[in-house]
């Protein structure tokens, strides 16, 4: 088996270790991975024992706050508005997550790795007639930094009267289906319109073939 | 809010990003698969089918008393190359030579070669023909593996395919129909190395075989019959008995990226392969995971707030050094320094130092945005200046209202490439004014290091591991005083390899003294001056222990248009060749040399690049060395090149001339965070004297490329990231 020596050789020498430097920017991102790793299993096992966030936490904050879910709930992260520029809004999380929103509807995420970076989309009127349809684009990054556009045709159609839960106070809302069909993916957002156009709460598609991001308007003024 | 926040679910979206990138191609009915020889293929045979283009696989194959591991690299959609490393073992223990192998080829235990293969696919599979791939194999050199084919493989169903082909020398050998294209005249090794042409297709030729069933997503099938007879190991020297000539496999493709194989191998033999992939042009985390940008910062309506919008400011004393404080507080987290700021009332220019952005683009981006923070309403153009080594490389302007107005465009990224323009670095702004803080800087690490030694006579593998210091002065901006200094923890490189004369300054075969003997050693420790001399100029004069094994003057111009796909290059050293003990002195050898190079750089087609430099080596030797890459927008560079001075085969020794490939791989590439660090290894078949160059650091062309357009351009989708 000697020769298989190179191979591992090959794999130990990609395996750049830890190092101590000077220099802080230049640190080894290695070391920064695990760091990252360990505080997100440390805080994955300390939300397992931890209450449940209520409502009365969050208002505590005296800020704007959206919930969000990935992955149906194995990921929550909480949401204030930095910036508006017109109908576009910029949310952040405190860790440097941010989702931003034309017209109340997602269009841009940073920081979640496969972002969202760049997308035309419909506006709130259009997905609160509860009818007609549209076009789509989504724009994403690949592993080699290169650009990759998916367009859709959306239809939009009412699902009806629904009465939703948000961290823990109950909203009358119109429930809307977006369902969006491309050359290699389809997906369904939902949007759950509360007294006209006001939206309460969405289901907006991240990324095709993964999954939706959950975005539920907590409280509204901080 | 950071008790609420529960990052653990980042890891999931890893998965997502691989079906992203799934659904950009077409996903082919079955996957090329991987021989015995690394190579697309069968068992022990090849296939007419290619690996997907750029697709760089390690394969390692072992069955009775023989290993071979190979690297091989789809270079184009048709053309592949193989570099190999093989082995058999009992090679005396059963052969003629017993009791006295002790000359020639009779000497070893086991025996190592290696040996390079190329390939080309002549045909793609269409409904009606299949995929057909011509293929040389172990083309040049001692030619224990010789053999040429030409193999056609054909779908059957969507998850079975055969494959049928003709092979000669080697893969002629078993079940020949006779020699159509005249006889196959003995090799000349002389020192090996060369390419034997006069071989190619020549001999008898004989048919070969085979299928595989795709039984599950994970699970192949193979069976196939060969055309080796393998006559040297199993006849002559009877390292193993071949029995038959069909051979049986079961392959399980453990991730996307290992596939794992046991085989049952001409009758008599188990057999096992382990085969690595690596997908260079695309990172297989995908998209790099960062912190979000701070959004631009939109200036006030002019009608509403006149105030904010005067020009006045630049009257005031002292505002340089308060933005670049402000700047430097918004880039620290990105990794960015501003190191001097130069303004008017509507033109800002910045010098930055990037450590951290893999994706320079990024890096300009983050700073145009953190400048709409900081500058004041009235400047309308940012000039971001990126120095590397204090040299300004090139000079990216971005115009502040196409920042605010198309950073949320649904066409944000093409429209912003349209809008910015780089250009040569030019003329620095005339109230430049540098952070006074920053100069001198020094900084410094102590990190592990690991030292490799290949294919010497004695083993094919020694490695050193240990710790290496290094320091790095900056006193002003291009100044750089640098050392590095090596002690070794454990290791064997220290074992010496037989010592071969060849008819040259030992320049670099007597490395194996400097790693037995210099411990701790001062691997370098030198002057540099950095120079932007202006126009499309750039200058560097470096003085001192400029390597391992040589220490002078080096000097530098190199003329790289911004913009543009060429630049040239000249360099010129004189230097002395360093004791062993890895100290200060010189008298060792006593031997001095100019050495230097004209150098010319093309990128002569995206993603291929190519270098040409002619001039005197370090052994006094002349001559010129082509290198050729493959370069990925990631930064993964997968290349070759080869020297030819005026040195006979003769006095090179082993392989006749200098040459090799050479690996880049990003760590962003496989951490999918930023990092500018880079893995770098070349690995020679025969590291000898003759067409060695000076091995120094800072040279002009790489540092400087990176910045300009094309470096820039590659990944720009990153701007808005």
């Amino acid at each position: 088996m000697k020769l298989l020596k190179p191979v591992l050789a090959l794999g130990l020498a990609l395996t750049v270790l830890a190092g101590c430097s000077s220099d802080s920017e230049s640190g080894s991102p290695l070391v920064s991975a695990a760091k990252n790793l360990s505080v997100a299993m440390l805080k994955q096992r300390s939300t397992a024992a931890a209450p449940p966030v209520t409502r009365a936490d969050l208002a505590k904050l005296n800020v704007p706050i959206i919930k969000g879910e990935l992955k149906t709930g194995a990921w929550t992260i909480y949401l204030v508005p930095i910036t508006r520029s017109g109908s576009v809004e910029t949310w952040s999380t405190s860790d440097d997550l941010t989702v931003t929103f034309r017209d109340g509807v997602m269009m841009q995420t940073r920081g979640f790795g496969p972002d969202l970076m760049q997308a035309s989309v419909p506006t709130r009127a259009q997905l609160a007639s509860g009818g007609g349809s549209h076009r789509r684009s989504y724009f994403y990054l690949d592993g080699a930094d290169k650009m990759h556009r998916f367009d859709y045709n959306c239809s939009v159609s009412t699902i009806g009267a629904e009465t939703i839960t948000v961290v823990g106070r109950q909203h009358s809302t119109r429930h809307i289906a977006e369902t969006c069909r491309g050359a290699e993916h389809e997906f369904t957002n939902e949007y759950w319109f509360e007294g006209g156009n006001f939206i309460r709460k969405s289901k907006e598609l991240l990324v095709p073939g993964w999954g939706y991001m959950e975005l539920a308007r907590v409280i509204d003024n901080g | 809010m950071s008790a609420f926040k529960t990052p653990a679910g980042r890891f999931l979206l890893a998965t997502s990003v691989v079906a992203l990138c799934a659904s950009g191609f077409a996903v082919a009915e079955t996957a090329p698969s991987l021989n015995f020889y690394g190579a697309t293929g069968l068992i022990d045979m090849p296939s007419g089918e290619a690996q997907p283009d750029g697709n760089l696989t390690v394969s390692s194959g072992h069955f009775g008393p023989i290993s071979r591991t190979t690297l091989s690299f789809q270079v184009t959609p048709r053309i592949s190359a193989s570099f190999r490393f093989l082995g058999i073992r009992d090679w005396n223990a059963n052969s003629a030579c017993q009791p006295n192998c002790t000359t020639g080829v009779d000497q070893f235990d086991i025996y190592y070669d290696r040996s390079f293969d190329l390939r080309y696919k002549v045909l793609d599979e269409s409904r009606y023909l299949p995929s057909v791939t011509v293929g040389l194999q172990d083309f040049a050199g001692t030619g224990i593996l010789s053999g040429e084919y030409i193999a056609a493989t054909k779908h059957i169903t969507p998850s079975l395919k055969a494959t049928v082909g003709l092979g000669w020398g080697r893969l002629g050998s078993y079940g020949s129909i006779g020699s159509p294209f005249g006889t196959r005249d003995p090799i000349e090794v002389g020192e090996g190395g060369n390419v034997n042409f006069g071989q190619w297709f020549r001999g008898p030729a004989a048919p070969f075989a085979g299928v595989e069933w795709q039984a599950t997503d994970r699970l192949a099938l193979k069976a196939e019959y060969s055309s080796d007879d393998y006559g040297l190991e199993s006849d002559k020297r009877g390292t193993f008995d071949r029995k038959s000539p069909l051979n049986f496999g079961a392959e399980y493709k453990l991730s996307p990226w290992i596939t794992l194989g046991g085989y049952y191998m001409y009758g008599s033999e188990l057999g096992f392969a382990a085969h690595f992939l690596m997908t260079p042009g695309q990172r297989p985390l995908g998209g790099v995971r960062d912190g979000a940008p701070d959004p631009v910062k939109l200036r006030p309506s002019r009608s509403v707030d006149a105030d904010a919008w005067s020009p006045e400011w630049v009257t005031q004393e002292s505002a340089a050094p308060i933005f670049i404080t402000n700047l430097n507080k918004r880039l620290e987290q990105d990794g960015i320094v501003v190191e001097a700021i130069g303004y008017s009332a509507n033109s800002a220019e910045v010098r930055i130092r990037n450590n951290r952005y893999d994706a320079e683009a990024q890096a300009i981006g983050r700073v145009a945005r953190a400048m709409s923070h900081v500058m004041p309403a009235s400047v309308e153009t940012f000039e971001i200046v990126p120095l590397v080594n204090g040299m300004p490389a090139s000079r990216v302007k971005v115009r502040r209202s196409d920042l605010e107005r198309l950073e949320y465009d649904p066409n944000a990224s093409a429209a912003m490439q349209n809008a910015v323009s780089v250009s040569s670095p030019g003329q620095r702004a005339p109230n430049l004014t540098y952070d006074p803080d920053l100069y001198p800087s020094l900084s410094w690490s102590i990190a592990p290091y690991n030292r490799v030694r290949l294919f010497d006579q004695k083993s094919p593998f020694k490695m050193d591991v240990g710790l290496r210091f290094t320091g790095r002065y900056e006193f002003a901006p291009g100044w750089v005083l640098q050392g590095s200094a090596t002690k070794k923890v454990a290791g064997n490189l220290d074992e010496p390899p037989p010592n071969i004369t060849t008819g040259l300054q030992p320049v670099r075969s007597d490395v194996d003294l400097y790693d037995a003997n210099a411990d701790p050693a001062l691997e370098s420790l030198s002057l540099t001056k950095y120079a932007y001399l202006g126009g499309d100029v750039y200058g560097r004069v470096s003085v001192g222990y400029l390597e391992r094994m040589f220490g002078g003057i080096s000097g530098e111009v190199l003329y790289k248009p911004v913009n543009s796909r060429w630049a040239v290059g000249v360099e010129v050293n004189y230097v002395a060749q360093r004791d062993t003990d890895g100290l200060f002195g010189f008298s060792e050898y006593d031997y001095r040399v100019a050495t230097g190079h004209v150098s010319a750089y093309y990128n002569f087609a995206p993603g291929f690049h190519a270098q040409l430099d002619v001039g005197r080596y370090l052994a006094g030797d002349v001559g010129a060395t082509l290198a050729v890459d493959r370069e990925f927008s990631n930064g993964w560079r997968v290349g070759a090149f080869a020297t030819k001075t005026n040195v006979s085969a003769e006095d090179f020794g082993s392989g006749s001339f200098d040459k090799g490939i050479r690996l880049e791989v990003p760590l962003t590439w496989g951490t999918g965070a930023p990092s500018r660090r880079k893995y770098e290894t070349v690995i020679r078949p025969f590291g000898r004297d003759g067409g060695a160059r000076l091995d120094i650091d800072g040279r002009l062309y790489e540092t400087i490329r990176d910045y300009q357009d094309a470096g820039i351009q590659q990944q720009w989708g990153r701007f808005w990231k």
